[in-house]
């Protein structure tokens, strides 16, 4: 058997060599699309360049990210202009403005690129909006002030972090019901699940802590994080989860084995959004005051690079755009 | 009657108005002293004494009281030369950095979640310092548009601009002994 694995290896690592050799300007480390509040548009990164390749004009006021490969477009949160914008991730151009009645904030897509759900802040909803036409809707009256949404790995449920009523809904997305809320910490915003879809972690900015929730027993674990934690992602295997915490400028790094936090990076003014990417093992961070990204290499955790973007950058969600290949 | 009026108009608000809006608004103001920061510090680590050098300020009240989670808090009530009261949490103060953060909880400024860094540095020459004064916050109305004049972003910013730049020249003025 031994040496038909290593036949095997050899042979995978030579393809593997010669895919990226051919490939290689196709198959980029993919795209960060931050959204800057401020000057109400959105900045591409490319992740290999680590460098500002397009700046497209969006609504107003975007905040809320989601990003569809399949698709190859990206959705945009305008929560004063009310509507979403549609980008073209092919060509980094705007193709349209889509009107939300209401204040449209977090948003996600299901993982077969069907439907987009829109976290509506004031109204108290969820939209969820069929992205073949966008205009067959549906929508959900859940607790108030809807911030982070997600959708689990095999799209059968929506989590919702509802703000101001200090729970997570979750919600089955067939029927569009709640089926359950769990009580989390003071004012959850930012939130991610583990990539089996097993742990949902929630970011509690009033309590400066995160809670790990099991989604099956409901089982929750809280580690305390920096001042006025917003947004947090997670690491591909599982292991860490990364937070930004607004007041303290910084990330904590939380051991999910642990339970505890095992390092805090320093980043720019008021980090937000963040997002972990895969195939650099790379960390992205929006800096709302600072107009920035700060970059953390995930296997030191320091801050490599430090891009400059467009005014009050957010990015809130998934920003990160894979290559499809 | 009245009485039982606005305990159902409270009680009434918080059922459609979220904790604050979606969009966080923010004012960075900076100045240069011919002072030595330790001088400048002294003015404005004073949490109390305000009045002292912002031209706003007529006096201030300082307690100390448990906050929201129940541990013991500084808070002062700064009464404004125009009357009204603006009541402040102090959430750090820090000797070495040089950093006093605070955030408000009520007052007659049009904002809410108001959270303030003011920052104390060595300038670039000798006897110089570098003040900053931050703020993030957010407009007071906190339903969908279309947005009631004198609770919008721009009134919030403006008052926060207002308040950093005459507080900031004064503190200049008296810092540099003029």
């Amino acid at each position: 058997m031994q040496p038909t694995l290593k036949y095997f290896i050899r042979q995978i690592s030579a393809c593997a060599a010669l895919c990226v050799a051919l490939t290689t300007p196709a198959l980029a480390a993919g795209y960060a699309y931050i959204t800057n509040q401020a000057s109400n548009n959105v900045s591409v990164i490319d992740i290999s360049k680590q460098q500002v390749i397009a700046t497209i004009p969006v609504g107003k006021a975007p905040v809320g990210v989601a990003v569809s490969a399949k698709l190859a477009k990206v959705y945009i949160s305008n929560v004063e202009g009310q509507s979403i914008s549609i980008i073209d991730a092919n060509k980094f151009e705007h193709l349209e403005d889509f009107p939300i009645k209401g204040s449209p904030v977090g948003l996600a897509i299901a993982p077969n690129s069907n439907v987009l759900y829109v976290a509506d802040w004031y109204e108290d909803r969820i939209l969820e909006i069929n992205l073949s036409d966008m205009q067959q809707q549906r929508e959900i009256h859940i607790g108030k002030a809807p911030a982070g949404i997600i959708v689990s790995p095999d799209g059968k449920k929506l989590y919702v972090a509802n703000r101001d009523s200090n729970d997570i809904a979750i919600i089955d997305t067939e029927k569009l019901v709640v089926l359950s809320r769990i009580n989390v910490g003071e004012h959850p915003y930012g939130l991610t699940l583990s990539p089996d879809g097993q742990k949902l972690y929630v970011v509690n900015v009033y309590s400066n802590t995160v809670s790990l929730v099991d989604t099956e027993t409901g089982q929750i674990d809280t580690v305390r994080v920096g001042e006025h934690p917003y947004c947090v992602a997670v690491n591909p295997n599982g292991q860490y989860i990364y937070v930004t915490n607004t007041q303290g400028d910084t990330v904590s790094v939380v051991d999910i084995a642990l339970k505890k936090t095992i390092a805090s990076i320093h980043v720019g003014g008021f980090p937000e959004g963040i997002a972990f990417q895969a195939a650099t093992q790379q960390i992205f961070v929006a800096n709302w005051f600072d107009n920035t990204v700060s970059v953390i290499d995930a296997s030191t955790n320091k801050v490599t690079a430090s891009i400059l973007t467009g005014n009050q950058s957010r990015a809130f969600g998934q920003f990160i755009l894979e290559p499809v290949h | 009657m009245k009485k039982l009026l606005t305990l159902i108009a409270m009680a009434a608000l918080p059922l459609t108005a979220a904790a604050h809006g979606p969009s966080p608004q923010k004012v960075e103001k900076e100045i240069i002293i011919k002072a030595e920061p330790a001088k400048v510090w002294a003015l404005v680590k004073d949490f109390g004494g305000w009045q002292k050098w912002h031209p706003a300020v007529a006096s201030t009240k300082i307690e100390v009281k448990k906050d929201d989670n129940g541990d013991d808090a500084t808070f002062r009530t700064l009464t404004l030369k125009d009357g009204g009261t603006i009541v402040e949490k102090l959430r750090s103060s820090d000797d070495t950095s040089m950093v006093i953060k605070y955030e408000i909880e009520s007052g007659v400024l049009p904002v809410s979640d108001y959270y303030s860094v003011f920052s104390v540095k060595p300038g670039e020459n000798a006897g110089e310092t570098k003040v900053t004064w931050m703020g993030r916050f957010y407009r007071v109305y906190k339903l969908n548009p279309p947005i009631p004049e004198g609770q919008d972003d721009e009134s919030a910013i403006k008052a926060v601009t207002g308040m950093y730049d005459s507080g900031l020249a004064a503190l200049k003025k008296i810092a540099e002994g003029k």
